[in-house]
């Protein structure tokens, strides 16, 4: 029998609202803790693998966690298995030890919950099933960061604001999990890990919760590998918890018109992961950009208050699509803006955006990096030549 | 269009399953009743629950945008999958696929004590559907809930159900592959259908993007046999693009009692010919032809046309692995010209995958360190991309100096 060349260890629940857990992938070891005030989390082993698979995977060998398991979860491992290696052929499969096979029977309750983060996905998963849903879920350390108080102070409010005037509970979660899976995978959490993060935190809520619907971002059309994906999110299902990777049928056009009827909604989008100098939405970047195309088709920019520049066309032509995801929604954008036959200038920058070649956006992209690095740098290199010209005096 | 309750009726040696339709479109002619037909003995697992016919008709149902009503028993969790099976068709093919209403007067699960529990595999005698079997045969799965124990093969899908080919279909059928069924301890059996009749087959891309609800309606049909069904995928996880059998549609397909699983989307098909190349069960059995898609009658084996986009592949791969000698089923030799003259059919839905087959040859042949083979497959792309559009305008230019000439004549 092969040794372990993973663990994962409960280091136990301090009070009811905190998990704690040790991670041993290889000679590496790390903690990794869930904080709650609003509900009692419960550790248990699906959570436990589902944060650990991903590392075990990179690492390969045998992944040791104690504890039982839900037979479906387990069953659905080998498709698990089989999706991440035919995405990313170096992963490895890993034997999963010490685990034993059981079938979840009877949660305390049967709540509905959605992952919820203010942005148009979330919106629009929250507004279709809202009779149904019970809970928003949102987790801090995921796509807040948590050293951004002042950003995650806005999104709780922004999140309080909503469940109160639509009379849901809103269950607010710390982790440093991406901080952990980051370490392994860097710049993957979109692309790779943050499905595994979600279905972590839901299984931790697993007693409370009958099913958990997951936004997705992508239509059935335009699948591409990623972390959440219509394929892989309900795998990480048990018998008394489905996860269901919503929303494929729409567009991203089509939910920012569902949710540009609600006037809360416009109040309260959050879309940006920048954030540049901590703003709520930064107006500049890609994302933030293409939202606010989909809210000028709608003819609801102006009524959205959550964005504090204007559309610029210098900005947009300026962008730089390299992946198909990002790719997909700006060929949305524009098959809405033909549709519509208007904003001759806004199509054009769309265009240029699509049709410039690779070499030039990969070319951009670099002078760009250069550029930001040399400003970073270029104080602290000032500031060393003022020192070394005053040594001599 | 109505789907009336399903009758058991017994017609000469076989068992019938069977179904009023109603359709109201007046484009095409259609039969009065869809119908299954398996032998005799089978009659234990045959259902009457109205299953196997809305999974088949709900994609006629869209194409002609016509509300679906069935009548007989329908699973629930069927009702919510085909709700979601819409979602998606429509999604990708907005045109050509409505969305439409189903209703259905009597929504009931079948008791799962009155399911068999086999478990079973949608044969064909291809590349994946062998590839499915060997993953699944007692040596390869440790689970015994899993391991295939029958297999399915549809006559009247390919070909008419009333045409002389069809029934031919089911001697040769069991000639090729039943010795083998029987050495690995499983059953074959095979469907009779006549959807082939319900069928536009000017529209053959219809046909792309739903023959996977055939294969399930097939199972579904047997309703208390089966307790697992496998599809075998025909595309890897990284190369998913509208298609009749696709991870997202099968699994949607399934009823309390029988879960419908998409298998071997892990593995490229080139990893799947290895897999199976030193089997030699699949040496006089393999089909991998896209036209020679029946049975050679006066030889009574299987030969396949050694010379389409499926067959050059697959050959090379055995070639490579040594082993091509061995598979009579193709019975022409494979030359460095073949490779370089395949023609590669064009699916638009396959997108940047239309010359997959071949790009999936490079990689492993440069990973072998066939070089000349890569070589071979590199000039076919640039053949199919590169010279065939030159050749194209250049004889559009000569025409147009032609007409010119004899017009100034």
């Amino acid at each position: 029998m092969s040794a372990e060349t993973s663990r994962i260890r409960s280091i136990g629940a301090l009070d009811a609202g905190l998990i704690e857990v040790e991670v041993q992938i290889g000679p590496k070891s790390d903690p990794i803790y869930f904080r709650s005030g609003d509900i009692t989390l419960t550790g248990n082993a699906e959570a436990f693998l589902a944060l650990a698979l991903l590392p075990a995977m990179k690492e390969g060998g045998v992944l040791a966690s104690d504890g039982r398991v839900s037979q479906r979860f387990l069953r659905a491992m080998d498709t698990i298995f089989d999706i991440y290696r035919a995405w990313v052929p170096t992963l490895q499969r890993v034997d999963i030890r010490n685990v034993i096979p059981v079938l979840r029977e009877n949660p305390k309750e049967h709540r509905v919950g959605t992952f919820f983060t203010g942005g148009v996905d979330s919106f629009y998963t929250f507004l279709k099933h809202r009779d149904e849903i019970t809970d928003l879920i949102f987790v801090h350390g995921f796509d807040v960061l948590l050293e951004n108080h002042t950003l995650r102070k806005k999104t709780s409010d922004m999140l309080h604001r909503i469940g109160s005037s639509f009379g849901k509970r809103v269950i607010e979660i710390e982790t440093n999990l991406r901080l952990f899976l980051d370490s392994y995978f860097r710049l993957s959490w979109g692309t790779l890990t943050f499905g595994a993060g979600l279905a972590t935190v839901g299984h931790l809520l697993s007693p409370f919760f009958k099913k958990i619907y997951i936004p997705g971002s992508h239509t059935y059309a335009d699948l591409i590998p990623l972390g959440s994906h219509p394929l892989l999110d309900p795998l990480w299902s048990t018998e008394t918890l489905e996860f269901i990777h919503d929303g494929c049928e729409a567009k991203r056009i089509d939910k920012v018109a569902l949710l540009s009827e609600y006037d809360l909604a416009l109040q309260s989008l959050r879309v940006c992961f920048f954030n540049i100098h901590g703003t709520y939405n930064c107006g500049q970047c890609e994302k933030c950009l293409r939202t606010m195309i989909n809210l000028h088709v709608v003819g609801a920019l102006d009524r959205c208050t959550t964005f504090e520049t204007r559309l610029d066309m210098k900005r947009i032509s300026k962008l730089i699509v390299l992946d198909d995801s990002t790719r997909a929604f700006v060929k949305e954008n524009l098959k809405a803006l033909e549709n519509r036959q208007g904003d001759p200038k806004l199509r054009k920058a769309l265009y240029k955006v699509l049709n410039r070649p690779p070499w030039q956006a990969h070319a951009i992209m670099k002078f760009r990096r250069i550029k930001g690095r040399l400003k970073r740098l270029a104080p602290k290199i000032i500031r060393l030549g003022r020192g070394r010209l005053r040594k001599p005096r | 269009m109505i789907i009336d309750a399903p009758e058991i009726t017994e017609v000469n040696d076989e068992i019938c399953v069977s179904s009023r339709i109603e359709i109201q479109t007046s484009e095409m002619t259609f039969p009065k009743t869809l119908w299954f037909k398996f032998p005799k003995g089978y009659v234990e697992y045959v259902t009457d629950r109205a299953d196997c016919f809305a999974v088949l008709l709900l994609p006629l149902a869209m194409r002609y945008g016509e509300d679906l009503e069935i009548r007989g028993a329908l699973s629930p969790r069927l009702a919510h999958g085909l709700q979601e099976y819409q979602r998606i068709q429509h999604l990708w093919k907005p045109t050509q696929f409505k969305l439409v209403q189903i209703t259905c007067h009597h929504l009931e699960a079948a008791h799962p004590a009155k399911i068999k529990g086999g478990v079973g595999l949608s044969f064909s005698g291809g590349v994946d559907s062998f590839y499915t079997l060997w993953a699944h045969l007692p040596q390869q799965e440790p689970n015994t809930g899993y391991r295939i124990s029958h297999c399915l093969m549809i006559n009247g899908f390919d070909v008419n159900s009333i045409s002389e080919k069809s029934e031919h279909f089911n001697d040769k059928a069991k000639q090729l592959y039943e010795p083998m069924m029987n050495k690995l301890g499983l059953q074959l059996f095979i469907a009779h259908t006549n959807i082939w009749q319900f069928m536009d087959r000017r529209e053959w891309e219809i046909y792309m993007y739903t023959f996977g609800s055939v294969l399930i309606a097939s199972a579904l049909a047997l309703g208390r046999l089966f307790s697992r069904f496998y599809i075998a995928s025909s595309f890897q996880y990284t190369q998913l693009f509208p298609w009749g059998s696709h991870p997202l549609l099968d699994n949607l397909l399934c009823t309390e009692t029988m879960e419908t699983l998409h298998d071997g989307a892990h593995l490229t098909r080139v990893e799947k010919i290895a897999a199976i190349s030193h089997w030699p069960e699949t040496y006089s059995r393999l089909r991998t032809c896209l036209f020679n898609t029946f049975f050679i009658d006066e030889a009574a084996q299987l030969e396949n046309c050694c010379r389409c986009e499926r067959c050059i592949p697959t050959m090379s791969v055995l070639d490579m692995l040594g082993v091509l000698g061995k598979y009579t089923v193709f019975p022409k030799p494979l030359e460095s010209k073949h490779i370089r003259n395949i023609h590669f059919y064009n699916i638009p839905e396959k997108g940047k995958n239309k010359y997959l087959y071949a790009q999936e040859m490079i990689s492993y042949s440069l990973k072998i360190g066939r070089r000349d083979v890569a070589f071979d497959y590199r000039y076919a792309i640039f053949r199919n991309i590169w010279l065939k559009g030159r050749i194209k305008k250049m004889r559009r230019a000569i025409k147009k100096l032609f007409q010119r000439i004899f017009v100034i004549d």
